[in-house]
């Protein structure tokens, strides 16, 4: 059920920026980059190329982590 | 001078039709533009009014002294060399992109090189203030191409700007509208901007003209004035 009460709304007031810069930005930044991370997992699962390609890529992400720790642990 | 490269990650993405359609959005700025086709299947002449027939080009010369006779210019201004015939094995496209600095008459100058798509970038030799577009499209090829393409970039420490330009974007398509927003969110370098799907740059090209002179006010040309404008920001990036 819609909860009309809330305001629903694409553009944000400035009011909202500086909410969210406040509670996201960095000391130096002054933007702050929505993403939808739940639509972009979607996206992936939905097409098999793409979700090979994002296995591939973490487990490279996640093997070069590996390493870094072995090399660290090896010090 | 600002050098600006323009490869198609694969063959067919658009990549002459942008070169064209750039070098006369930036020629509005009354700055000298060179265009050079290092494209053997890039046509990019016909693209700037050079008629059908016409088949030199630099690669028929011996030499960039004797080439620069087939330099032309079109209507608005810009100044183009063509590939041609290949009929003479004394220049290579590495001694072109090194010899158009005799060329450089202010620095203010734009040098649009069209870079075949199977030659690779790192047989470019290229500096820090390069900046190097791939083109891509927005298909599952385009996206795995991509990722290859950083992997090798993370390998070479790369010193110039490398960025991916989406082209021929079809908002109607439910997989290229999906993509985009994957790559806007996820895909490192991907340009914040993007060149839509406009029958208008197909027209142009029949009319042997390109879309700033055929349709001022469509989606194509807004597109490339956009274009214009970011890589005028990114260049002036590299004088500060």
């Amino acid at each position: 059920m819609n909860d009309f009460a809330v305001k629903n709304s694409h553009t944000l007031t400035q009011y909202d920026i500086e909410k969210l810069l406040r509670q996201f930005g960095g000391k130096e930044t002054d933007y702050v980059e929505i993403v939808d991370v739940e639509k972009n997992r979607k996206t992936i699962e939905k097409y098999p190329l793409l979700n090979d390609i994002a296995l591939a890529t973490t487990q490279t992400q996640s093997t070069k982590k590996i390493n870094k720790n072995a090399i660290k642990n090896h010090k | 001078m600002k050098r600006i490269f323009l490869k198609g990650i694969k063959g067919g993405t658009g990549t002459t039709s942008i070169v064209a359609n750039l070098a006369c959005a930036l020629r509005k700025s009354n700055v000298p533009v060179y265009a050079i086709d290092l494209d053997p299947k890039g046509d990019l002449g016909l693209h700037l009014g050079l008629a059908w027939e016409h088949q030199l080009g630099w690669s028929d010369y011996p030499n960039f002294a004797s080439a620069c006779e087939q330099f032309h210019q079109d209507n608005d201004g810009v100044k183009f060399l063509p590939y041609g015939s290949h009929s003479n094995l004394g220049l290579d496209f590495s001694s072109i992109i090194e010899s158009c600095q005799q060329l450089n008459d202010s620095d203010d100058s734009w040098f649009l090189f069209d870079c075949p798509a199977h030659v690779d970038v790192h047989r470019y030799s290229l500096n820090e203030d390069d900046i190097f577009l791939e083109i891509i499209n927005c298909d599952a090829i385009c996206h795995s191409f991509a990722f290859k393409r950083l992997n090798t970039l993370k390998q070479a420490e790369s010193s110039w700007q490398h960025y991916f330009l989406t082209n021929k974007y079809n908002s109607a398509s439910e997989l290229e509208s999906d993509l985009l927003q994957l790559w806007q969110t996820e895909l490192p370098l991907i340009a914040p901007l993007y060149i839509n799907k406009d029958e208008v740059i197909k027209e142009a090209t029949a009319f042997r003209n390109v879309a700033i002179n055929c349709a001022p006010y469509s989606v194509a040309n807004d597109d490339f004035e956009t274009l214009a404008g970011w890589l005028v920001s990114r260049a002036s990036q590299n004088d500060q």
